[in-house]
């Protein structure tokens, strides 16, 4: 089935790269989507290649975006305003950062805390006059979630939270005029400042998506907030060495291979689970495209050693060192990293011993992978398939480009289609719905809402929690129940613009499977609804798309991670950097490293 | 007389918190999902979006309680539409996938839609068949208890029609006389009886009438000159770009609404949160 559902731009580009019976072994290895769109099975789901960090990182690194810091001014205490200005081949982009003084509290960076942060960063289009600068850092000043307001030339917000006890050991080992240990460091997952979340698309009055010029650098889908995220990292590297060198001149600057291995925290909530239901064309564009890297990686033969073996190898131990060198806060609903890092050297171990042998050409990958499937856990299991997509680049970044493409299809009712054709429809493609017993209490006890806390969004269980009449829509499988049931209601041969008619409600459903028809991996297969649904589950399986590592759920409806750990910085940008940045190494610092100064660190007066 | 403080909005927030403030007059979750569209692009292309849930909020939540709407199948490729004094955010969709059906499988459209609320949308609904690469005549008579918005006519006229460049919307008020003169500016083969039948239909009985004809062919590019022609298009994309001017109590009465549809908090509820 899945064979026959590749959209057009992904078969043209498997036709280019396995042509022949080539392109059958590759579609042969695709999953089913029962195997991999359960939420449990998402949840394991690790960034890669494909992952929206990695391609923008890719380009940043390709197109040598440059970042020079223009002013920066901050006291002993962090109160601080800084402007940066990035350049883009002919494009011009400018980051307006406001560090707010240190009150002693640590945020936890949810949507409720609403503009109480510790920093908030605006990325503007063009070179705004200080004028208008000055007025985003008035707004910021106000902390006022009710009457934060800006314009469309700003993209969007940046707001950010300290990761207190870190923050605080860099910038003591640095007053002291000595390095930051990086185990420290790593031991809080390597992050200084914490992003919760980027308020851009419209939000505050910020610039709508389509708003983006055609060949702007940031129209792509989550390159602006993956871009904000990218300079909330490199303020808070800014931000310890400014405030060291307030607290005493003869600071310490934090040496470069340990700004490197600094990622920018994250945490996440239960919106994020909303948003893949209400925009499933985004998670069939983000798996097809994953799941098709893979199914090429899993296809080829594995060579021997000295090619792609070798590289698998080094990749496997980078990544099972990462894990080792990196403390998470909760290990409960995870694998624990001890875990992940024994099954990739154990992979590594059975790459080099396949490669070596005599018949090393006549074994695949995916033979390989058979020996994951039964031995580990699907965590480990995913990163082992998240490395193996880095083995052929050229093809997976070629299926990358599908993102922005997928992500631009228009929703519409198909209203001359007969009822019978629209019945036939949901038996094809929403079979595994329609048998769901939704007649159990247990199977529809939650349901989702905002809350007066700035609309943070919350679960409540019917019956007992008010609100119900709100309820945020998650609830797939029961719209396309209620749909099936309209339809029968309905002559066959109607078209289903009278359904509408009678029941304008049922547009939604029916758009959803109309639009949805023909693409792959798009509907998750559970309900959130369900008494036994983790919403961490696919709040994972979010930030993995984006490109978070090591996602980590603090509880079942709340995950942290981090971004960018090991992404050149900007002086290394400019310069050219590698593209092979992932799962850095602890550094071991050494004096007299300096990178990325562009204008001197001011101290206040 | 002073004109009313603004505010600047951008689309992307009237399309993320219209849903909600939909929900909170009353829609259901995918009449609002649907209906948000309408409400962004009426405020971009024709203005008076958000006046119109301002100033029709009560209307609106009557019109939600009203009896449902009962649809009539007069000839192939002809239907009447009873909105039972329905808004335009519920029937407006729902009579226009009437009309796409109608004109894809048979040809030729005409709709008749009776007592609906929410004729600013009009616009918005001949854009819906724009969009589905079709064309929409729509001529309309005020509804009593229509929600006033702005100065619109008493009986007005809106065309949208595609022409090799693109859409193009044309738009005028029924009793200036101009009407037939713009039609045949546009050079468009319209199924003059049953325009003659519109007509005739809303003289009789003018109240809250809205009749609709689906037009497939083309029209040629030059129709974007003409005298009528509005460039509902180029203005949407400018709100896109640059955000939209609007009346500062509109877009704090739409937020109002979204705040309605927050559930208050509680120990139990923050337990929910997740942290």
């Amino acid at each position: 089935m899945i064979q026959t559902q590749l959209p057009e731009p992904l078969r043209a580009v498997l036709g280019q790269f396995a042509p022949g019976s080539q392109r059958d072994a590759v579609l042969g290895q695709l999953r089913p989507p029962e195997r991999c769109m359960t939420p449990a099975a998402l949840s394991a789901v690790k960034s890669s290649r494909v992952s929206f960090a990695r391609v923008l990182g890719r380009r940043m690194i390709e197109q040598k975006w440059r970042i020079e810091r223009e002013s920066f001014v901050c006291d002993a205490e962090g109160d601080a305003k800084a402007v940066y200005a990035i350049t883009i081949g002919a494009h011009r982009l400018t980051y307006a950062m406001r560090s707010f003084q240190w009150d002693g509290v640590e945020k936890v960076g949810r949507r409720s805390d609403g503009a109480v942060r510790d920093m908030f960063g605006a990325i503007f289009l063009g070179a705004p006059s200080p004028e208008r600068i000055a007025r985003e850092f008035e707004t910021f000043d106000t902390r006022n979630a009710d009457i934060m307001r800006t314009d469309s030339g700003v993209t969007g917000w940046t707001p950010g939270s300290r990761s207190a006890r870190f923050f605080d050991h860099v910038v003591d080992s640095l007053s002291a005029g000595r390095q930051p240990d990086p185990e420290v460091i790593g031991a809080g997952t390597g992050y200084l400042l914490r992003n919760g979340g980027y308020l851009g698309s419209g939000r505050n009055g910020t610039l709508s998506y389509e708003g983006y010029g055609a060949d702007h650098p940031l129209r792509h889908p989550f390159f602006a907030d993956l871009f904000g995220l990218y300079m909330v990292r490199q303020a808070s590297i800014d931000l310890v060495d400014g405030i060291a060198a307030a607290r005493n001149p003869n600071a310490a600057r934090l040496a470069p291979d340990l700004a490197r291995f600094l990622g920018v925290g994250n945490s996440s909530g239960q919106g994020m689970c909303v948003a893949l239901q209400r925009w499933p064309h985004w998670v069939s564009t983000w798996m097809t495209v994953r799941e098709l890297s893979l199914a090429y990686a899993k296809s080829m033969p594995i060579s021997a050693l000295g090619g792609r073996a070798d590289r698998l190898v080094e990749l496997l131990r980078r990544a099972a060192a990462y894990y080792l060198s990196v403390k998470v806060q909760c290990e409960d609903y995870v694998a624990p990293h001890e875990t992940l890092a024994a099954n990739l050297l154990r992979f590594a171990d059975w790459t080099e011993t396949a490669a070596r042998g005599a018949a090393a050409g006549s074994i695949r990958w995916a033979d390989l992978v058979t020996h994951a499937e039964r031995d580990f856990d699907p965590e480990s299991l995913e990163q082992v398939h998240s490395l193996l997509i880095e083995l052929y680049p050229d093809f997976a970044d070629a299926t990358a480009e599908y993102l922005p493409i997928g992500a631009n299809r228009h929703r519409d009712v198909t209203p001359e289609m007969s009822v019978a054709n629209a019945r036939a429809l949901l038996r094809r493609n929403y079979a595994w719905a329609l048998k769901t017993d939704l007649s159990l209490s247990k199977t529809r006890q939650h349901f989702w809402y905002h809350s007066i806390d700035n609309g943070e969004q919350r679960r409540g269980e019917r019956i007992i929690d008010p609100h119900e009449q709100f309820e945020s829509f998650i609830d797939h499988i029961g719209v396309i129940q209620r749909l099936a049931s309209a339809l029968a209601c309905h002559p066959d041969d109607a078209p289903v613009a009278e359904l509408v008619a009678d029941m304008p409600e049922m547009a939604f459903p029916l758009s959803r499977a109309q639009y949805l028809d023909g693409l792959p991996y798009c509907e998750i297969r559970g309900s959130l609804l369900h008494r036994d649904f983790i919403p961490a589950h696919l709040i994972r399986f979010f930030l993995g798309v984006l490109g978070m590592e090591c996602t980590n759920p603090l509880s079942i409806r709340y995950v942290r991670g981090v971004f960018f750990p090991g992404m050149p910085l900007p002086a290394e940008l400019a310069r050219g950097a590698s593209e092979d940045w992932t799962f850095p190494a602890p550094p071991a610092p050494k004096p007299g490293d300096d990178l990325t100064v562009s204008a001197p660190l001011i101290a206040a007066k | 007389m002073t004109a009313p403080p603004t505010i600047l909005v951008s689309m992307s927030e009237i399309m993320r918190v219209g849903p909600w403030a939909l929900r909170a007059l009353g829609y259901p979750f995918g009449v609002a999902e649907r209906a948000t569209p309408l409400l962004a692009w009426t405020e971009a292309a024709v203005g008076s979006g958000l006046a119109l849930l301002r100033i029709g909020d009560t209307a609106l939540r009557a019109s939600v309680e009203r009896p449902p709407a009962v649809q009539t199948r007069k000839a192939a490729g002809e239907r009447v539409l009873n909105a039972s004094g329905r808004s335009l955010f519920e029937l407006g969709p729902p009579a226009i996938d009437l009309l796409t059906a109608d004109l894809r499988l048979h040809g030729a459209a005409c709709l008749t839609l009776r007592g609906a609320i929410g004729a600013t949308l009009i616009p918005s609904l001949t854009n819906l068949m724009a969009r589905r690469g079709h064309g929409a005549l729509v001529i309309h008579a005020t509804a009593p208890g229509e929600i006033a918005v702005a100065d619109a006519p008493r009986m007005g006229w809106h065309l949208a029609v595609q022409t090799t460049s693109g859409p193009c919307f044309l738009s005028g008020d029924l009793e200036d006389g101009a009407f037939a003169r713009r039609l045949a500016d546009a050079s468009i083969l319209f199924d003059s009886d049953r325009l003659s039948g519109l007509c005739d239909a809303m003289a009789s009985a003018p109240d809250g009438f809205i009749g609709m004809l689906g037009i497939a062919a083309f029209a040629p590019p030059r129709l974007i000159d003409a005298p009528a022609a509005v460039d509902r298009a180029g203005r949407v994309a400018r709100a896109y770009g640059e955000g939209l001017s609007v009346a500062t109590e509109d877009l704090e009465h739409l937020y109002a609404l979204e705040r309605i549809t927050w559930a208050p908090t509680s120990e139990r509820s923050r337990k929910q949160a997740g942290y």
